[in-house]
């Protein structure tokens, strides 16, 4: 018997939520870099490699979420950041991540009940 | 777990008692498989150990703002706080349950 | 990579648009400043941006439009030569205006990630605290 709380599920929620962090810097760099002349925007993909390893059941690499450049339509200065995608993308992370928090949490809770 | 030591006390069980499967009798007493509550015990701490030294780890990593993310503490303090409880909790379940056997009347 | 990114690179657009806001309020103030021909014009500034190493956005500089201006026809300014010209800053106010625009959007923007970024780390500490 191990009090082993972290698990397979526990991995998927810690990866998930770097991966969401991740996203949220990208996506603050794009919206920082709105009118920087020749800036391409970058997305962030960890839902990928999330999936491979579920699928997989391998969880012992540290998966490294990818980052992508886009290759959306440019505007007169190079730059192709479309600042009303970025804003939507901005709300949904923030509650992707808020729903990873609350789970972690409520996972914990389960256990904290166990252990009374 | 052996029953020697009862049997020495003149206690003859009128019903053999039932194994689980994967149990087999050597040299007439027997023998469960599987881990052992002490080796379990120690499992347990040496985790609980780990944990704390992660959780500990990362604060550092805040102090000096070398942390990468704040769930990656907050995750890891809970966890700590967590398996601290649930290791103190089986603790206190094994003592019990010894006490109960020792207020247990022989004879 | 560290903890408050997002907010670091937040700032560093609120910085940069801060400055391109600030060099377009100069650019606007003297659209109709006009020098005598023997002075150099006004020079519009113009801001570059480039990205960070690392996250976020910086001034790469300023770059400022020819000094030499435009020559325009104005025999009643006192400043006017025997020609009756002085010179007009090489600036063009739409453009100046729809800049003025992107700035402040762009500024909006980076306003709006460092809200976001507070109620990240305000979920993120409450890991485990039900």
């Amino acid at each position: 018997m191990s009090f082993a709380i972290s698990g397979p599920v526990g991995a998927v929620l810690d990866s998930a939520l770097d991966g969401i962090a991740q996203r949220q810097r990208v996506i603050a760099d794009n919206i920082a870099n709105v009118d920087t002349p020749g800036y391409r925007a970058v997305n962030v993909d960890f839902e990928t490699s999330l999936r491979a390893a579920i699928d997989s059941g391998d969880f012992t690499a540290d998966l490294q979420p990818a980052l992508l450049a886009t290759d959306t339509p440019v505007g007169a200065n190079g730059n192709n950041v479309d600042l009303r995608k970025e804003t939507m993308a901005a709300v949904q992370t923030q509650f992707q991540y808020q729903i990873m928090t609350r789970a972690t949490t409520d996972r914990f809770d389960l256990m904290k009940t166990v252990a009374q | 777990m052996s029953v020697n030591a009862i049997e020495a006390l003149g206690f003859t069980p009128s019903v053999a008692p039932v194994m689980p499967a994967g149990t087999e009798a050597v040299n007439g007493s027997s023998q469960v498989t599987g881990a052992k509550f002490g080796d379990m015990l120690v499992e347990g701490l040496d985790h609980l150990e780990a944990v704390q030294d992660k959780s500990d780890r990362l604060a550092v990593q805040a102090a000096t703002g070398d942390l990468d993310d704040i769930h990656d503490y907050t995750i890891a303090a809970t966890e700590a706080s967590v398996t601290a409880q649930l290791t103190v909790a089986v603790r206190n379940r094994a003592m019990e349950a010894f006490n109960e056997i020792m207020r247990m009347p022989i004879g | 990579m560290g903890a408050f990114d997002t907010l670091r690179i937040a700032s560093s657009s609120l910085g940069a648009h801060q400055t391109w806001l600030d060099t377009l309020a100069s650019n606007i103030a003297n659209v109709n400043t006009v020098t005598s021909t023997d002075q150099d014009a006004f020079q519009a500034q113009m801001l570059i941006m480039r990205e960070s190493q690392g996250g976020g956005v910086e001034v790469a500089g300023i770059a400022v439009s020819d000094p030499a201006g435009r020559l325009v026809s104005d025999p009643s300014n006192p400043l006017a030569d025997a020609d009756g010209y002085v010179r007009a800053p090489e600036m063009d106010l739409s453009s100046q205006m729809t800049q003025l625009v992107m700035a402040q959007r762009g500024f909006q923007a980076a306003a709006q990630v460092t809200k976001d970024a507070q109620e990240t780390y305000g979920s993120a500490l409450q890991i485990g605290r039900a």
